[in-house]
């Protein structure tokens, strides 16, 4: 592999990264082909976890899978803290676990609003800063990768607390940039379109095969879904020793689904 | 003269919105429009924050300002006969900005609901718009070289109350009819400057 992309000897951390049709697993397995020992955290789904490690073991690489609430700022800090008790350092921290609802803001239910806010915009946030910590810390600076979305450019009817919580990440990613810039700590963002992962299976948007082919439509390149390992490579780059003078940037991998219209 | 449901509380906005005529700004009951005030920005590092002020600064940014809409919005779709909203939010949204981050964040988490709103009630007769505010005259965040900032306005003065009201009166009004969804920036241009220095907390 070119230098420019190897991450040998860097240790990641994914979360949301459990489920064996998530972007975090697409995400876990494209570090771990650059070299990276990872860490699978996600806040249960211990079986569907140990196949993403055991595929991390596979390509070589050391995996443990660490369960733990990113929405709890005190998990938080015990799972960077376990991170380098068993793998030894965290170089590398995608903040990359979400959840949606689809609800029309008339009928956003307290419930939803809580879940989503809690785990897409504070659990962000509690992960990057506990992590950031620890690369200070550790005095070498360090790689934050987050997973926003195109919601966090262009509304979408029904995902309006999902698309706040995303633009709100987009937001934060630019000033953790500015102000972690002086610890050598690079913060950058992935926008994913549509991809083909567990989180929308539930979408009401792809419930039927009409549907998908009306979205597959507006996606200009190959109209087609984003796989998760799509956007693995895209974190990869933002990971990679290639990616040293980007920070606060915002790359989107979505096949163009949000170059204007029609 | 349309009736303005107010949540937030700016006593200077407040005041200059009262003598305006065109407005009948009220604290409950039915109402044509709604307005949703921020309150005065904080600066924040983020390596410092704790989570009890980090979700505070989001609780009163977004979180109540929504449930507000929402309550306002249940009406005005049962009523049947349109409505607006206009949220005013702050220019720490706009752009990345050291120590601006649990406000800003929480600000455009705002004005994406506005935005999603504008989409998803605009054939129902609602316009939705948020104002992103820069910086006012008696409202500095501290830690703010406000000599640096009104440096770095193009305009040369900071953002008057007269100013804010004068924008919202028009966006409440029919002369913004077709305007939907927008976030209007006002901040003589400050965002749009790189910034004369360097400012010395990120060094």
């Amino acid at each position: 592999m070119n230098p420019v992309y190897e991450l040998d000897g860097q240790v990641a951390l994914v979360t949301g990264a459990a489920r064996d049709r998530s972007i975090g697993r697409g995400i876990a397995l494209a570090l771990a082909r650059r070299g990276a020992d990872i860490v699978v955290n996600d806040i249960a789904f211990e079986d569907e976890a140990a196949t993403g490690v055991a595929a991390i073991e596979r390509l070589g690489r050391r995996g443990v899978f660490i369960a733990a609430s990113i929405a709890d700022p005190t998990e938080c800090e015990r799972l960077v803290a376990e991170t380098v008790r068993r793998l030894g350092a965290l170089d590398i921290f995608c903040a990359n676990a979400g959840v949606a609802h689809w609800q029309m803001l008339a009928d956003v239910t307290e419930e939803a609003f809580d879940q989503i806010v809690a785990v897409n915009l504070h659990g962000c946030f509690y992960g990057c800063q506990a992590a950031a910590a620890q690369m200070r810390r550790q005095g070498d600076g360090g790689r934050i990768v987050v997973t926003s979305s195109v919601n966090a450019v262009r509304p979408s009817p029904t995902l309006g607390v999902y698309g706040a919580t995303k633009h709100a990440v987009a937001q934060l990613v630019g000033v953790m940039a500015r102000e972690w810039a002086a610890d050598g700590i690079t913060v950058n963002h992935v926008g994913p379109g549509w991809v083909d992962s567990n989180i929308n299976d539930r979408s009401p948007d792809f419930a039927t095969d009409e549907l998908q082919a009306a979205v597959r439509a507006t996606i200009p390149l190959h109209h087609r879904p984003v796989q998760p390992d799509e956007i693995g490579d895209a974190v990869a780059y933002f990971a990679s020793p290639g990616a040293r003078m980007t920070t606060g940037a915002y790359l989107r991998v979505d096949g163009g689904s949000v170059i204007g219209k029609y | 003269m349309p009736r303005v449901l107010v949540h937030g509380s700016d006593p200077p906005l407040e005041a200059a919105l009262a003598g305006r005529a065109e407005l009948e700004l009220v604290r409950d009951g039915d109402a044509e429009a709604f307005l949703s005030l921020g309150p005065p920005p904080r600066l924040r590092a983020l390596a410092d924050i704790t989570p009890q002020e980090w979700t505070e600064r989001f609780g009163v940014w977004a979180q109540q300002p929504f449930w507000a809409f929402q309550a306002w919005l249940r009406g005005a779709l049962e009523r049947g006969q349109g409505g607006r909203w206009v949220a005013v939010t702050t220019t720490l949204g706009a752009q990345p900005f050291p120590g601006g981050g649990p406000d800003g964040a929480a600000a455009v988490a705002l004005q994406t609901l506005v935005r999603i709103a504008a989409v998803e009630y605009g054939s129902s007769g609602i316009r939705a718009n948020a104002i992103a505010a820069g910086w006012r005259a008696g409202s500095i965040p501290d830690g703010l070289d406000a000599e640096l900032a009104l440096a770095d306005t193009p305009t040369g003065r900071l953002v008057s109350d007269a100013h804010l009201a004068a924008t919202i009166a028009w966006l409440l009004s029919d002369d913004a009819d077709q305007v939907n969804g927008e976030i209007l920036r006002l901040d003589g241009g400050y965002t749009i400057t790189a910034g004369s220095r360097p400012d010395p907390r990120t060094q």
